[in-house]
């Protein structure tokens, strides 16, 4: 009862409870842990995708030298799979990146940008994730219809 | 390290919050998928691990890879389970940062909200170690087999 002109319900609300979450020194410590970590899972990506562009470089050379399509198929595999590489290691860069920027001088849009770009990394390798399963699962299915089918011509 | 956070400035935003719901639920799909390939792991453990020692003792393996398995058997067996272990790992601390994340978010607790960055950073800090430690395993089992084949063909050397 301490002021009766505000309406009763004048302290609860999402306004109070949206308060209640503080980002406190700890979390603020945790916060740039798991930002290292991930600069340095990044960097390991992305000298991954490096060692990737040499063998796309060798497989292309092979290919022109030898006149066969063997480099060729090298490169497109490896442009695939660089392709796929690339986005975790850009998601896992920015995060950390923004992540500690936000830290450091207080950028309260940095931080929501961060933890944007850690949300686009686990929806992208989830996605992925799910699609091989679903060819792995596709590719038995197929492979397991071949079986039966050749054994039923015998 | 002192602490020069900027104290007061970082707040907790709606854009924020969604973002989080949205990462916990993959956390939590990922948690699921590291918990079934840790028991698929557990069982091929159980059933190949003791099948290669048979098959070492038996001597059916071809000549260098007997005499490998069966001295360091023991180190197959070590690394396999800690592999086992890591994968287990990992899934747990996305498991507790989802659903520490979603308390948090549903229930304004505070406690369960400094939980969930500290799961998520042990999942970054367990998953940096894990490389570092596969990625010297890696360079030193090259090394090993550099220096195995050199003394293999060097038996025969005359100079």
């Amino acid at each position: 009862m301490e002021d009766l002109n505000q309406p009763l319900d004048a302290g609860l609300g999402a306004d109070a409870s949206d308060e209640g979450l503080k980002i406190t020194d700890d979390i603020r410590r945790y916060w740039q842990q798991t930002a290292n970590w991930a600069l340095f899972l990044a960097v390991l990506m992305f000298i991954g995708l490096g060692f990737m562009m040499l063998g796309m470089f060798f497989g292309g050379l092979m290919s022109v030298n030898s006149g066969t399509a063997e480099g060729m198929v090298v490169v497109v595999l490896l442009f695939l799979y660089a392709a796929l590489l690339f986005f975790p290691a850009w998601y896992y860069y920015k995060f950390s990146t923004l992540t500690k920027l936000a830290i450091n001088t207080g950028d309260n849009n940095a931080l929501e940008d961060g933890f944007d770009y850690l949300k686009r990394f686990y929806k992208f390798i989830g996605i992925l994730v799910i699609v091989v399963i679903a060819l792995y699962v596709l590719f038995l299915i197929f492979g397991i219809a071949m079986l039966t089918n050749m054994r039923s011509t015998f | 390290m002192e602490s020069n956070f900027n104290n007061g400035d970082l707040r907790v935003t709606p854009g924020m919050e969604t973002n989080w719901r949205i990462t916990s639920k993959w956390a939590m799909f990922f948690a699921v998928l590291g918990f079934i390939v840790t028991g698929l792991y557990l069982l091929s453990a159980l059933a190949i691990i003791p099948a290669l020692r048979m098959m070492a003792a038996m001597g059916t393996l071809p000549e260098p890879v007997n005499s490998l398995i069966g001295s360091f058997s023991w180190v197959i067996v070590l690394l396999y389970l800690g592999a086992l272990a890591c994968v287990f790992f990992l899934a747990l601390y996305h498991l507790r940062f989802s659903n520490s994340i979603n308390r948090a978010l549903n229930f304004t607790d505070q406690n369960a909200f400094a939980n969930a960055w500290l799961n998520l950073r042990n999942h970054f800090r367990l998953y940096g170690i894990m490389t570092i430690t596969f990625i010297a395993l890696y360079l030193i089992m090259l090394v090993a087999v550099l220096i195995f084949v050199g003394r293999m063909t060097d038996t025969g050397a005359n100079y």
